[in-house]
Order: C-alpha cells, then structure tokens, then sequence
C-alpha cells in the first residue's frame, strides 16, 4: 500500500484497514476500520466521477485537529552555524493520512484524516503559555531512516545574526506547509525550509518550495487558517513578516 | 360629488372640531414620516457598520459600534422631526445637554457601568465564547453589552453582571492561555514503591497524545506526613483539551497504579480507649486524631 489512487479491495494503512467497495449506479462505499476489531471509524459513500487517494497531510488529525498550529522539529544534534554561514540539513517532518476523494479538475474533499498508530504524536508548547504555540513535537534525526508517516524536507539555515549560532530547534507553522507525495510510493517532501537567524533569540521561517522532483504531487492542504503567516502576536506587540517568527529561540 | 371628496370634507369638519387644522396634521405626519426613514437607516445602518467593523474589530466592539451609530442616527431623526414641527433645535441641544449632565449626576451607576464597559473593552481580559470565572460566578461570555455582561453558566443559567462588577472583580480566563497545567496528589503508603508509581505514572504521560512533551511532565515525591507520602503529579496540556484530559487522566493514573500493586494510602482514624487501670491518664477515653481529609490529596 502506498500513496496515490486507491483501487477497490482491502489494505492496510498505518494499522488501519481501509476498505473500497464497488456499489451499483457508479457508487463507492469506503470504509475505515481497526486491525483487529470489525468497529467501523469511517464511513463515507462516494458517487460517480470522483477516485479515491490516500495522501499525507498536516499532522493535526483526529483529536489534535483545531488545537496544533506548528510543528516543532527538534534536531536530535545541534548545528553550530558560524557568522554570515549557510547549512543545508536534511529533516523529517510528521504527516498524518488522509483519503481524499478527487475530482477530474484538481478539487477534492477530504472525506477521512487518520495519524499514525505505530507511534504516539507528542505535543509540545513553543514559547510562553499566554503567547505561544501548540506544536506537533517531533525528534528529527540526520541518520533517522525514512518511514511511512514522515516528510523529508531540507532546512536551509542562513546566519544573518552577526555571532555564531546553536540552532537545535525549527517551527513551522502547518497554515504555510506544502506536502508533496510520489504516487506509487511513500515518499513525501515539503520542499526547502529557509530559517533566517535574525538576532540571538529570533529566526524568521519561509516555507515554500519545489517538489524534489517533477512525478511529485501536491497534497490537499487541509489546514486553511492563513492567519500565522503576515501577523504574530507577543503580548501587546504585532509582527508583520513575510514568513514565521521564531521568537522564543532557535 | 364623489365618495372621496366626501370623506375629505368629513374628515375637515372632525379636525375642526378637535382644533386641529389640516397643514398641523401635515407637518405630524411629514414629523412621523422623517423619525421612521431615520428609524429604519438606524436599523440598517447599525447592522451594516456591525458586519464591516466585525472584519477588523472583535465581536464586541463591532456590536458597540453598531448599536453607537443606530442611537445617533435614531437621536438625529428625533431632532429633525421635532424641527421639522417647529421646535428649535439648537435649544433642544442645550436642554438635551443639561439634561445629559442632570442625568449623569441622578444616574452615577449607569455612568459608571458605561464607562466600566469601555475600559473592559480595553483592557480585554475576555472575549464572548471565553470560559471564565468573574468573582463567584463561572460560566461562558455570551454578550457584552455597554452596560452588562452576560455569562451562561456551565448549568445552563444566564448570569447578567453590571459592568461596573466585572471591572472591580477578579477575572479568571481559562482559555486566555494556550496550555494549561494539570496537577494531582496522589497520596501513598509509607511502605510503598515510590520509583514503581513514578515511572508508572511518567509512562502514562508519556503515551497520552495530549500531554505536551515540552514542557514535560514532572512526577516527584514532595511531602511526607502522618498518613503517607504525597506523589505530585505536573503536566501541561493544550487549554482546548484541558478538561477532558483532566477528567480522563485521573481515572487512568488510578487504575493504573492499583493495577500494579500500589495501594493509595486511605486516611484514616485510630481511637485508642484506656480504662480505669491506667491510672494517671488524662481521661477515661482519649481520642487520637491520626489523619484528616486534607484538600486536594487524593487517596
């Protein structure tokens, strides 16, 4: 089972069986259901001139759904990045599945999101309580294998802070977040990460990015909310930024 | 003749006779057509700067303002429908301007309320649909008005407070924040694995989807008394979860531990009674309290 068009029968996703059935009148019924249990999760019927694909999509699925703005990426080893310097650092980035019923011009609708059951999402808190963010956490590692349920992305860090910097953390905001998917595959990417160290505490976050390559398609983005993007709050102070500021560290 | 210039002449000979003359009912009705135009921009209007403003001002600024420009528009069709009878307006103004400062003086509490209200708004400390606690009274903020708030309780009641409270109040909101930390005492055995619970207790946090990683959760041993060892249990959570996950933890951290064997310390009361043979005691009977129920110590 991999990302892309699904065809009927049954699969296994994520611990998760999925199911597509052919009805008469050009209807498909498709189903979502434990691995060891006949429980129905997910029901939804789907009429003529629609298909099916799984897809990944912003971690903030199922019970983290309307509560999870960011994801908060924390580099299993620390970049000490000297003065005016560029890195390049390949990430992974959490992703959550979502069955998307595709029409003949690009719309979709997202009829069912599901995260990963291998592992438990953790959250995490990304500056103060009263102005902060609720991040997917996520341990990212140089060496960490590529698995289903992960993006790779390539952060590219300029050091614009006149001193040498520790960068052991990235956050990015999930309404600024482009998925792409290989169908036929499980690879998905989120193009390049540009963080902009700005001062010893601050870092701007740009999103945006190509596909690695051209057989990559764009995911429905199921986080629309775009307010993160030009204006931030901290206290009674206004940001407004092409990107994300970072401003509790990096 | 016909019908209508009879009904004309009828209706003539019924105002004379009430003194009242034809341009007189003229100018009433011209009055009363102007106040209702101006009655009904006000509605429109009110309702139009409510939806614009509601675009780049919060909920409740976006009502004030509406409800501010239907007044004026309502008091403007006054004063030109009483011109418009021969009142003169500029004196209407004067006497209306007296009479403002007459009534702010015979109505300090409504004055202290409006301007309780416009400080509320500045100051916001919540806004409608925030659950919060002002003095005693808890509940969700459904309106605030210029001079009251209302809050609907968590029963289903609908509290109406003078702004004038609400400012001189403590308030307490309890979605203000984005996280929120969650706190129990658990109260042990002396005898009991100390180690065991916590690390029970830190895997439980640890696989719940919904306790924060970072800040992590603290589990420590900090109290010690006649009855027990307290476990403290810290743990930050999302404000949106809050509640469910305090309710749900509790329950889980409990089964949990008397699953593995730790019993939770129960308080209890020894009654030692000595009898005639022991001589010198300061009693018949004496009654040793051992433990009491101490807030917030689970058992």
């Amino acid at each position: 089972m991999t990302y892309g068009m699904l065809s009927e029968g049954e699969l296994i996703v994520s611990g998760y069986r999925v199911r597509v059935k052919g009805l008469e009148g050009g209807f498909k019924l498709y189903t979502r259901l434990p691995l060891n249990e006949d429980k129905i999760l997910a029901s939804v019927m789907v009429g003529e001139g629609t298909d099916l694909s799984l897809v990944p999509v912003e971690p903030s699925t199922g019970n983290l759904q309307g509560v999870v703005e960011c994801v908060y990426v924390k580099l299993e080893t620390p970049i000490v990045i000297g003065k005016e310097a560029k890195v390049d650092v390949r990430i992974t980035v959490p992703v959550d599945y979502a069955i998307a019923a595709m029409g003949p011009e690009g719309d979709f609708n997202v009829i069912d999101a599901f995260s990963d059951t291998e592992s438990t999402p953790k959250l995490a808190l990304y500056g103060t309580p009263t102005s902060g963010y609720i991040c997917r956490f996520h341990n990212s590692s140089s060496k960490e294998p590529f698995k289903p349920g992960l993006a790779e992305a390539l952060l590219r860090i300029n050091n614009y802070s006149g001193r040498i910097a520790t960068v052991s953390r990235a956050v990015i905001p999930l309404s600024l977040m482009e998925i792409y998917y290989k169908p036929g595959t499980w690879q998905a990417n989120v193009g390049i990460i540009t963080m902009n160290l700005e001062s010893e505490k601050a870092a701007e976050i740009i999103v945006g990015g190509m596909p690695p390559t051209a057989d990559f398609e764009k995911s429905p983005e199921i986080v629309t909310e775009k307010h993160l993007i030009s204006v931030q709050k901290l206290g009674y102070l206004t940001f407004k930024a092409a990107g994300f500021k970072m401003l509790w560290g990096y | 003749m016909g019908l209508s210039s009879e009904i004309m002449a009828y209706l003539s000979r019924f105002l004379s006779e009430l003194g009242l003359s034809a341009s007189t009912i003229r100018s009433v009705l011209v009055a009363v057509s102007i106040f209702v135009f101006f009655l009904a921009l006000a509605l429109f209007l009110g309702r139009y700067v409510r939806i614009r403003a509601s675009v780049k001002f919060s909920r409740e600024a976006a009502l004030i303002l509406g409800r501010v420009t239907s007044a004026l528009i309502v008091f403007a069709g006054f004063a030109l429908a009483l011109h418009s009878l021969g009142f003169n307006i500029s004196s209407l103004l004067l006497a209306g301007g007296f009479l403002a400062v007459a009534l702010g003086f015979a109505a300090q509490t409504v004055v202290s309320n409006l301007l309780s209200g416009v400080f509320l708004y500045i100051d916001r400390p919540f806004t409608i649909g925030d659950p919060v606690m002002i003095g005693n009274n808890t509940g969700i903020v459904e309106d605030v008005t210029i001079f009251s708030t209302r809050l609907r309780t968590f029963d289903g009641r609908l509290l109406r407070i003078s702004n004038n409270e609400v400012f001189n109040s403590t308030i307490v909101n309890m979605m203000a924040t984005k996280a929120r930390r969650i706190e129990y005492r658990f109260l042990l055995p002396h005898n009991s694995d100390a180690k065991k619970a916590i690390s029970i207790v830190k895997d439980i946090l640890e696989k719940h989807p919904l306790i924060l990683a970072d800040p992590g959760p603290q589990v420590f041993i900090n109290e010690s008394n006649l009855d027990g060892i307290i476990m403290t249990i810290w743990a930050w959570s999302p404000s949106k979860s809050f509640f469910p996950v305090w309710t749900e933890l509790f329950s889980t951290i409990r089964e949990e531990l008397i699953k593995a064997g730790i019993q939770l310390a129960v308080p209890q009361r020894i009654i030692t009674i000595r009898g005639p043979e022991s001589a010198g005691a300061p009693g018949p009977e004496e009654e040793t309290l051992k433990t009491r129920e101490k807030q917030g110590v689970h058992s």
